[in-house]
């Protein structure tokens, strides 16, 4: 018991020595701080990257919905394949989106 | 339903394919060189494209209008504008293309296109507004103006 509370205060003694006189060598970019550039830049880049990737994982389970759909032919009954086609637009206009992205958070 | 008509002519006519699904991979093919052409562009960073083309004009009311006019030139980098080019060549044939724009009539394409167009500038015309205002508030750490 007495050897576990001794145990217990020197992690948190090295933990707080940790806190004050570490050094933190790698930070590359995440919400909180940015090394390749200003936090507000890496804020917005993964808001953005995040939301369009939230939309293609989407787009990707619809298309597979699609698919399957067709396999077992659900628009050869409905006699019309119309949903294919709104499936597609939808998936090029992620396309076009990811176009954008790609140039203004990439390239540029 | 029935069968649509799809025009099968890119490049204003100059090449042309036997079938849509043919076209779909004539579209795919241009796309993907144009994308390998940029990334290539970004990685090497020329150092001829890094500098504007031309320095801003200086004294009076033409000037400031020249400035205006001619401000992808004068405070752009060349390979930022190259990459904006080829975003907007490669947005053209998705949409034309990948999405059927081509095949719709001229009143659609016209309502759909300047409608974008006129959305986008003014959401150009807002984001630097508010990104000058983010960057004088840093740089002076005081709010500059306050509604």
């Amino acid at each position: 018991m007495k050897m576990g509370i001794q145990r217990f205060s020197q992690e948190k003694a090295s933990i707080a020595k940790i806190k004050k006189d570490g050094k933190l060598v790698v930070e590359g970019a995440n919400l909180k701080r940015n090394e390749y550039g200003h936090p507000l830049f890496a804020d917005f880049f993964f808001f953005i990257t995040g939301f369009h990737g939230f939309h293609v994982f989407s787009g990707v389970l619809i298309n597979i919905i699609i698919f399957f759909n067709v396999v077992i032919g659900t628009y050869e009954r409905r006699k019309s394949y119309e949903m294919v086609e709104k499936v597609g637009l939808y998936w090029h206009f992620v396309d076009l989106v990811w176009v954008f992205v790609f140039t203004f958070f990439y390239l540029v | 339903m029935g069968h649509h008509e799809h025009s099968l002519a890119i490049f204003r006519g100059r090449l042309k394919f036997k079938s849509i699904e043919q076209k779909i991979w004539g579209v795919f093919i241009f796309l993907s060189i144009i994308t390998i052409v940029e990334v290539i562009f970004g990685i090497i960073k020329p150092q001829s494209l890094m500098v504007p083309f031309m320095s801003s004009f200086e004294g009076g009311f033409m000037a400031t209008m020249a400035n205006i006019f001619l401000s992808p030139f004068i405070f752009m980098k060349p390979l930022n504008l190259i990459f904006i080019v080829l975003t907007i060549v490669k947005a053209y044939y998705i949409t034309w293309d990948f999405m059927h724009m081509r095949d719709e009539t001229k009143a659609l394409r016209r309502m759909v296109v300047w409608t974008a167009i006129f959305l986008i500038c003014y959401l150009i015309l807002i984001l630097l507004v508010e990104g000058d205002y983010i960057f004088e508030v840093y740089k002076n750490n005081y709010v500059k103006f306050d509604f």
